[in-house]
């Protein structure tokens, strides 16, 4: 089971990365132009950004004890609040940098 | 950066469309740079300039602070 959800990972990672930056070194997804890679490329440095500090806050929040009274995550809820973090600020970003450079 | 690509395009009757074709670009991509909102990589501002049959230093000009 742990090899087969490894496998579908890769496969994942294969499929979503050349959608996700849309150039065409990657066998899967689009060949997008110049402005729309920049967009793309905007995109995930910011959702990257946004990430980080999530990961900031949460960690001044645990060094100072500020959360103590929240009810804390599980490690697993942990992750996928930190993937979903990730993939919804690259889609606001994305669309917002498609706005500001569009037609 | 400011360039004229508008002013020249205009005088070679072409269209944002027909140039951005010539390019392998989008149309949106044309507008986004002939509007300065966005800089175009050195391979497509030389190939607007060679399509434009314009030097490339006469096409794009920048007046920030020199270094």
């Amino acid at each position: 089971m742990q090899f087969f959800i490894q496998v579908l990972v890769i496969a994942l990672w294969v499929a979503s990365i050349g959608w996700i930056t849309g150039k065409k070194e990657y066998p899967v997804g689009p060949n997008d132009d110049e402005r729309k890679k920049a967009i793309k490329d905007r995109s995930m440095i910011q959702s990257w950004i946004t990430l980080l500090l999530f990961l900031l806050t949460n960690f001044l929040f645990d060094r100072f004890s500020i959360n103590e009274e929240v009810p804390s995550l599980s490690s697993a809820n942990l992750e996928l609040f930190y993937l979903i973090v990730a993939l919804v600020s690259y889609l606001i970003f994305y669309l917002i940098n498609s706005r500001k450079l569009s037609a | 950066m400011e360039n004229n690509i508008k002013e020249l395009r205009k005088k070679m009757n072409l269209s944002q469309k027909e140039l951005a074709k010539s390019c392998s670009v989008s149309r949106q991509t044309i507008n986004a740079i002939e509007n300065n909102k966005y800089d175009p990589t050195l391979q497509l501002a030389f190939q607007l300039a060679s399509i434009l049959e314009t030097p490339l230093e006469q096409l794009f000009r920048y007046e920030g602070k020199h270094l």
